[in-house]
């Protein structure tokens, strides 16, 4: 069969840990179809990336060594058509990144290949690739198919492989990057901002408080457990509209998206819809409830349905 | 100039669901449609510059898809814009995002558009993939997870801040025309007022097929995707992990898993 | 009943018939007498969304869920099976005519299952049914004791929090398990058997000592014990649960128990004092918020260089008015903004507090019915919604300013203003053509109320 495809990435000279991953999917497709395993990384010093890359069961490791320092669209989909087109692979298996957001798909359409993002399951059933990803807020599955095409790309989440421990000893090749007018210029990075005043935008852990707060006081309580877990205190609107934390706290507020949150831990937030769009895209929401029908447990991750007083207690002896 | 904001009227599907009888989705009657949430950033981003530059700029919302995508259109054209364009037809059935984005590239031609902004992602499926692919097809450059952006009309490039993993950001300049994919939180989406709720019921919605497109057959529809659906099913285990036991129990649990998240475990 | 109220009343229920609207044939449907009600029942029943929709949300009218049991569909059922607004008629209905095993889940976890009902579904054989009976606070001693002989150790657990509890079961389900996690609820219990709550406060398992300590039945000397004890949390946790009077803890060194000490209302002055002067700020802060704090110590903790410690003074409950004035013009807008919410203002205060902008200050002060009808005005015309909202939730709010906010583009805020007491038939009627269904719901709910009283 025709071989595996793998591309890896950087990013300020640091290779991305879902490069590792999507070798390990690879790696684990070779095992019952015995494609050989190739791994592809762009950058202005390739080589510096092919020893992390060298696990075992990658045949070959392709470095292209690029005019830039940093991850351009069209050094990528331009490269990468090229190579496709050298290799004709069956299968290119790309991480479900922000990076590949811009690239991938323009990928797919200048090459008319398969093309599916998020994936998180591949399976071959015959001949036949079958990738599965997930709709409706996760809510379903889906197998998906490419009729016709004999190159499928793929983007692959993150966090579903795991790495490869043990080394290899792949064959490795140069690849040069053909001529590139590229259409953007990288001009910086802008690091995400970091303590200072609570901009709960911008906070990585969250802990918030909703209606079952009842009292004012307990709003201190609260305040106390969220500073010594060392996680940023929001609320829903009715604690905000009784005064009692400011409304640069409320999430859901004005457009106050948590964006850059890991961790959100709800403690007596039903979940308005207001609330929820402040912060459904949380990959980790702990929500803590008595009502085990509240609507936040549908879009939680873990759900513990308990009084939130008793769980504060309890969390306070955990973080003193 | 003018700006193209193609809009997606996403299903939201209820808590409890069946799949359709051929497996391939599920059945309509459990859906609620609304505005994707990603485009009600995207639209705003389209009606500030309009606000800023008056009659310089116009701006027009599309949407692909059937009859409940319309409400999407008013729901835009309640805040701005004066008129909006729906593609569909029964061919269209089964298009995925890559036939989509054929036909978004078809409209941008045929409206001589300057720039497209779309949603970074749309909530129902998560494809984070027309927008780029707009971009592809009209042979325009891209940036996608835009969550910043300066822009003069008329101006050959424009400045703007792309997202990364982690909450860092890239500051980048790219060549007009282009497609930006916006991401939440660029703004802050107005609400539309009562007046221009009523007023959008009178703007124009021009209705295309493929075919008024220039668009064959096999461009739209499955034929012309670049995947297919096999089957949609339920996955086995429910969403949310239920944590068991008294709350003492329930919280040493929650600090394990705080830890493994934060990976300090 | 008037004759003009009946008139607005058939008016209304005319009106909402002709809109073919499922949102406003539901909010009226309690109102109607039971031969009109199939009429506007066919408007909910026209699109199968309806049903399913009012099934599910918690504001429903009892009448409609009291309706919707008679459907077949089991998506309706077992939507109502877990809405908190099903009452208990409703949910024996559920019970007594499904085999559905998931619908007796909810019904278990219900709030409104009272004890004959949950008897009733022990019949049906799950482990998931019997931890939710266990675990239902509405669960009857007797089943309890029944279900004790084949509980799995989470059921165990939770018939140790049960309230239903009494001694005797709780005796028993320390006997059948040395589990520090149930005996720590046991030893909580408020019926928990004087001998066990004796070993529990002499146990060398922390978790233990703290869990008994928070039970209302020790004696002195038991808590006193405690008090003393070596571990921080259980000092804590017995502070916490100690009434007001006599408390002597000086030099604590745990900074947590001193924080527990100083929200306590039993504290002499000294006591006070030397809490108030603590390095740790939340103790200080906890000292500002406490009502026995006397002024000269509050007058030094309005200029603590703590932000938040001043806005504990603020909001202190018996803040003197002298106080109450200087912070009005703290440099904090959070420390003005807690006292933009006191039920205590002066004029001179309020007119000092809205010289800021601060939309935390402007909306305590939207809020406040002490506010004066010319600055509510130009609250109202605030430019962010949460301001605008803060008038609407005053209560003292003249008709005059809702008015302005008739049109508030901010769906949510209209639909409160339903609800506000000063908004009247017209403004109501106005609100009926909204094109947020949950506004249109609120109307009908307020104009109904207006017209007349539920039979």
């Amino acid at each position: 069969m025709a071989e595996i495809l793998v591309i890896a990435e950087q990013r300020r000279g640091e290779l991305a840990a879902a490069s590792l991953e999507c070798i390990a999917a690879a790696v684990e497709l070779k095992q019952s179809g015995g494609q050989s395993v190739v791994a592809c990384i762009i950058a202005q010093n390739p080589e510096s990336y092919v020893a992390l890359l060298s696990v075992a069961g990658v045949d070959e490791v392709i470095t292209v060594t690029s005019v830039e320092a940093e991850f351009q669209s069209d050094i990528f989909a331009e490269t990468l058509q090229a190579l496709i087109e050298q290799r004709q692979p069956g299968l290119v298996l790309v991480p479900h990144s922000i990076d590949a957001w811009g690239y991938a798909p323009a990928l797919a359409v200048r090459g008319q290949y398969g093309f599916a993002s998020d994936v998180f399951g591949i399976r071959y059933d015959g001949d036949d690739l079958v990738a599965t990803r997930a709709a409706y807020a996760e809510k379903v599955h889906v197998e998906i198919d490419f009729p016709g095409r004999q190159i499928v790309l793929l983007t692959v989440r993150g966090n579903t492989w795991k790495q490869v421990e043990e080394s290899g000893n792949p064959q490795i090749t140069e690849f040069a990057m053909p001529a590139i007018t590229k259409r953007s210029n990288h001009e910086t990075f802008l690091e995400p901002a970091s303590g200072g005043g609570v901009d709960i935008t911008q906070a990585e852990f969250m802990l918030s408080i909703g209606r079952g707060i009842d009292e004012e006081d307990n709003v201190e309580q609260f305040a106390e457990l969220a500073e010594s877990m060392e996680f940023t205190l929001g609320c829903s609107r009715p604690i905000a509209d009784n005064g009692w934390l400011p409304k640069y706290r409320q999430v859901g507020q004005s457009g106050k998206t948590v964006s850059s949150c890991s961790i959100y831990l709800a403690l007596g937030i039903s979940g308005s819809v207001q609330h929820m769009a402040g912060m459904k895209h949380v990959p980790n929401i702990i929500a803590v409830n008595t009502d085990p029908e509240a609507s936040i447990f549908s879009i939680a991750r873990y759900g513990v349905v308990a009084d939130i007083f008793d769980i504060a207690e309890e969390l306070e002896n955990h973080f003193d | 100039m003018k700006i193209l904001v193609p809009i997606k009227q996403v299903g939201v599907l209820d808590e409890d669901f069946e799949i359709r009888d051929d497996g391939r989705d599920v059945d309509l009657d459990y859906l609620d449609f609304e505005l994707n949430e990603w485009d009600d950033y995207s639209w705003e981003e389209a009606l500030r510059l309009q606000e800023e530059f008056g009659d310089a700029v116009e701006i027009v919302p599309l949407a692909v898809g059937p009859e409940e995508a319309e409400e999407g259109l008013r729901k835009c054209l309640a805040k701005g814009g004066e008129r909006g364009i729906r593609v569909w037809d029964d061919a269209m059935q089964g298009s995925d995002p890559m036939a989509v984005a054929r036909v978004i590239a078809k409209v941008a031609e045929r409206e001589q558009a300057d720039m497209v902004f779309a949603g970074a992602l749309a909530s129902d499926h998560g494809f984070a993939q027309t927008g780029v692919s707009v971009a592809a097809q009209l042979g325009w450059s891209q940036v996608a997870v835009v969550s910043k952006l300066d822009y003069q009309p008329g101006d050959n490039s424009v400045k703007v801040n792309r997202e990364l993993e982690g909450g860092l950001e890239e500051v980048l300049s790219v060549q007009t025309p282009a497609v930006l994919t916006i991401q939440l939180g660029i703004n802050e989406p107005r609400y539309a007022s009562l007046r221009g709720i009523k007023q959008a019921k009178a703007k124009p919605v021009e209705e295309l097929s493929h075919g008024d497109l220039g668009l064959s057959d096999e461009d739209v529809g499955e034929a012309g995707s670049a995947s297919r659906v096999r089957r949609m099913y339920l996955p086995e285990k429910g969403q949310a992990e239920l944590i068991e036991g008294t709350p003492a129990e329930q919280a040493e649990r929650l600090v394990e898993i705080i830890n493994e998240l934060k990976g300090v475990a | 009943m008037t004759v003009a109220s009946e008139n607005g009343f058939s008016q209304l229920a005319e009106r909402i018939l002709a809109s073919g609207d499922a949102y406003q044939a539901a909010a009226l449907h309690p109102w109607l007498p039971m031969s009109e009600r199939l009429v506007f029942e066919q408007i909910i029943f026209s699109h199968r969304r309806y049903p399913r929709l009012f099934a599910q949300a918690s504001f429903s009218p009892v009448s409609l869920i009291e309706r919707l049991v008679q459907e077949s569909d089991g998506l309706i059922l077992d939507k109502l099976a877990k809405n908190s607004a099903t009452p208990t008629a409703v949910l024996r209905q559920l019970a007594e005519h499904s085999q559905n095993q998931s619908r007796f889940l909810s019904i278990a976890k219900h709030a409104n299952a009272d004890s004959v009902l949950l008897a009733s579904l022990d019949a049906h054989d799950s482990a998931a049914l019997h931890e939710a009976i266990c675990n239902n606070p509405n669960t009857g001693l007797a089943q309890l004791s029944l279900l004790l002989a084949t509980a799995s150790s989470g059921e165990r657990k939770a018939m140790a929090r049960n309230p239903q509890a009494n001694s005797g079961l709780l005796l028993a389900l320390w006997q059948s398990s040395d589990d520090v996690y149930l005996q720590a609820e046991i030893a909580a219990h408020s019926e928990c058997p004087p001998e066990l709550l004796a070993l529990a406060i002499s146990n060398d398992q922390v978790l233990l000592r703290r869990k008994a300590a928070a039970n209302p039945g020790l004696s002195k000397v038991q808590l006193a014990q405690l008090l003393g004890d070596c571990e921080a949390q259980v000092r804590t946790a017995a502070l916490r649960h100690l009434g007001a009077k006599n408390i002597q803890l000086i030099n604590e060194p745990a900074r947590r128990v001193r924080r527990e000490l100083a929200r306590k209302t039993g504290l002499d002055k000294q006591l006070i004092e030397s809490l108030s002067i603590d390095e740790d700020n939340w103790v200080r802060r906890w000292v500002a918020r406490n009502p026995v704090t006397p002024e000269a110590i509050l007058r030094v903790l309005a200029k603590d260089g703590e932000v938040e410690v001043r806005r504990g003074v603020a909001r202190n409950a018996l803040l003197p008015e002298n106080l109450c004035r200087e912070l009005a013009t703290d440099p904090d807008s959070w420390v003005r903004a807690g006292i933009a919410i006191r039920p205590d203002l002066g004029v001179d205060t309020i007119r000092q507090l809205s010289c800021h902008d601060s939309i935390d200050v402007l909306a305590g002060l939207g809020r406040n019915p002490l506010t004066p009808v010319k600055l509510l005005m130009q609250i109202a015309r605030h430019s962010d919604r949460d301001v605008r909202r803060a008038v609407i939730l005053n209560p003292q709010t003249p008709l005059s300013i809702l008015q302005i906010l008739l049109e508030d583009p901010y769906p949510l805020n209209r639909a409160q203003l339903c609800r506000h007491a000063a908004v009247g038939s017209t403004q109501l009627l106005q609100l009926l053509e909204d094109p947020e269904p949950q506004v249109r719901f609120s109307a009908v709910q307020a104009l109904a109320e207006l017209s007349q009283s539920p039979e």
